[in-house]
């Protein structure tokens, strides 16, 4: 309910802003394939790829969903994820970590909620237009392709191929601003059959410990940034399409931080600032240095998402996003000029 | 995940109470599912516990009317101006405060240096939370498991 009145409002900022609502782009099946989630329950196994310019990462987890809004994961690869477990549970999201006997309550952001369905629709019908583009087989299953064209760039963003008969994503494939393949998640196997809430419940002998910043409500971003605290600041440009979306607190290594969430309807990128001082570090690769105005930067990257860091000398800004360096950097430059 | 052992100060730490929230949860929670690390807290707690046992034992009370005695001979004993000078520069005093002086210069540079050291964040961190609140976009990725970033989120 919170993202839907957040979505609204953004969808109204860029009616506001000139963006005419193209209605003519809205499509049945797209809009059908968004809602299945919330009426169809299914069991099968997921495979998820990351493909970066320096590394690529893969995942691979079985999924139980019972419609409209219990989702168990369970991870089989990589090895740092293998045995981990993920149940969402309406507005709670609980990790499983049995190595150490406990669960982490979060907030789960990805509800399916009618408002927030249709907000998101929205958002993303204004800035992509829908190309059938045939049929295929995922998973032994019939789909319709569905091609989600940038109206902007006149690039396709991502490729949907949806269940003829369920209506649900098999396969999406994304693409970089460049038209590269940059993820993909696919169904390697699916059944659909009813799965039984038991399925769901959670572990009584792990200790249960909640995220720090659970209690935090989100908001719209320009609602939260007055409240961060420290002199933060919203982005003076946005890359065309997108919109503010959601806004609130997160705490990483004890340095709290304000987060902001911006989205074209299927790109995202976030805007993480904090009034003290932090290093950007990357496990796998070595940072860069880069140059933001008259000030240092650095980036990193995480398989295909890019995560660029800077100071102004009293803020730290820390932007990150799958939307391609270029548009960070620009991004950056439109923050502290 | 990988299983990571606290070391012995973090206990030690954790009896004193003196972690974060987050962390305080962590060992808590790594404690009742580790019994190696559960015996090195009982270990301490045995140890602090033998100390505090002690300390009581050897306890002794002042003799009976040393403290008024004491205090009587100091209100006597009011040395001269210049006695006092040159009483503050013995060692029984300079010890002490050059102790302290050396304490402040210490936590002073500690705290400078602590305040210039910016906190190290993994990019991988700041990956997980922003994949986590984008979940909900349409198409969006589904949200990866969480980690508190006490435990370092690399994963």
């Amino acid at each position: 309910m919170r993202r839907a009145s957040t979505l609204i409002a953004a969808s109204l900022v860029a009616t506001s802003l000139g963006f005419a609502f193209a209605r003519e782009y809205r499509d049945p099946l797209l809009f059908a394939a968004i809602a299945a989630p919330a009426n169809v329950s299914y069991a099968g196994v997921v495979q998820v790829l990351h493909i970066g310019s320096r590394a690529s990462e893969a995942d691979v987890y079985r999924v139980e969903h019972r419609a409209p809004n219990l989702t168990r994961r369970d991870y089989e690869a990589p090895a740092a994820l293998a045995g981990d477990t993920v149940v969402s549970k309406g507005d709670l999201i609980f990790s499983l970590d049995a190595p150490k006997h406990r669960i982490v309550e979060a907030r789960n952001d990805a509800v399916n909620d009618a408002r927030v369905l249709n907000s998101e629709y929205e958002l993303l019908s204004e800035n992509y237009r829908v190309e059938h583009r045939g049929d295929d087989t995922v998973a032994g299953r019939r789909t319709v392709d569905l091609a989600l064209i940038n109206k902007y760039s006149h690039r396709m963003t991502m490729l949907v191929r949806i269940d003829a008969a369920s209506k649900i994503a098999l396969d999406r494939q994304e693409f970089g601003p460049s038209g590269v393949l940059v993820s993909e998640t696919r169904f390697e196997q699916i059944r659909y059959a009813q799965v039984t809430e038991s399925d769901f419940s959670l572990p009584k002998n792990f200790a249960v410990v909640r995220d720090p910043t659970l209690a935090e409500t989100p908001a719209q971003p320009d609602a939260v940034v007055p409240s961060a605290g420290f002199a933060a600041r919203a982005p003076h440009e946005l890359p065309d399409g997108f919109a503010p979306v959601e806004g609130d607190f997160v705490e990483m290594h004890g340095v709290r931080m304000l987060h902001l969430l911006y989205s074209d309807g299927i790109r995202t990128f976030s805007l993480f600032e904090s009034g003290t001082a932090s290093k950007l570090e990357a496990a796998e690769t070595q940072t860069q240095s880069m140059r933001i105005g008259d000030r240092s930067g650095e980036y990193a990257e995480d398989a295909a998402t890019g995560v660029l860091s800077w100071s102004d000398g009293s803020v730290q800004y820390t932007l990150v996003g799958e939307v391609g360096l270029v548009n960070l950097a620009h991004l950056a430059q439109s923050i502290t000029p | 995940m990988n299983e990571t052992h606290p070391s012995i100060e973090h206990i030690v730490d954790y009896l004193h109470g003196e972690l974060s929230p987050a962390e305080d949860a962590a060992i808590y929670a790594h404690l009742a599912s580790c019994p190696e690390c559960d015996g090195k807290r009982n270990e301490e707690v045995a140890i602090t516990e033998a100390l505090r046992a002690y300390a009581h034992a050897t306890e002794r009370d002042m003799p009976p009317g040393l403290a008024p005695r004491i205090r009587s001979v100091a209100m006597q004993a009011q040395p001269a101006v210049w006695q006092r000078f040159v009483t503050g520069f013995r060692p029984v005093v300079m010890v002490p405060v050059a102790a302290a002086l050396a304490v402040a210069i210490y936590i002073g540079y500690d705290s400078w240096h602590h305040a210039a050291t910016p906190t190290s964040i993994q990019a991988a961190s700041y990956v997980n939370n922003h994949a986590a609140m984008a979940a909900s976009a349409p198409f969006g990725d589904a949200a990866p498991p969480l980690t508190l970033t006490s435990d370092d989120a690399t994963r």
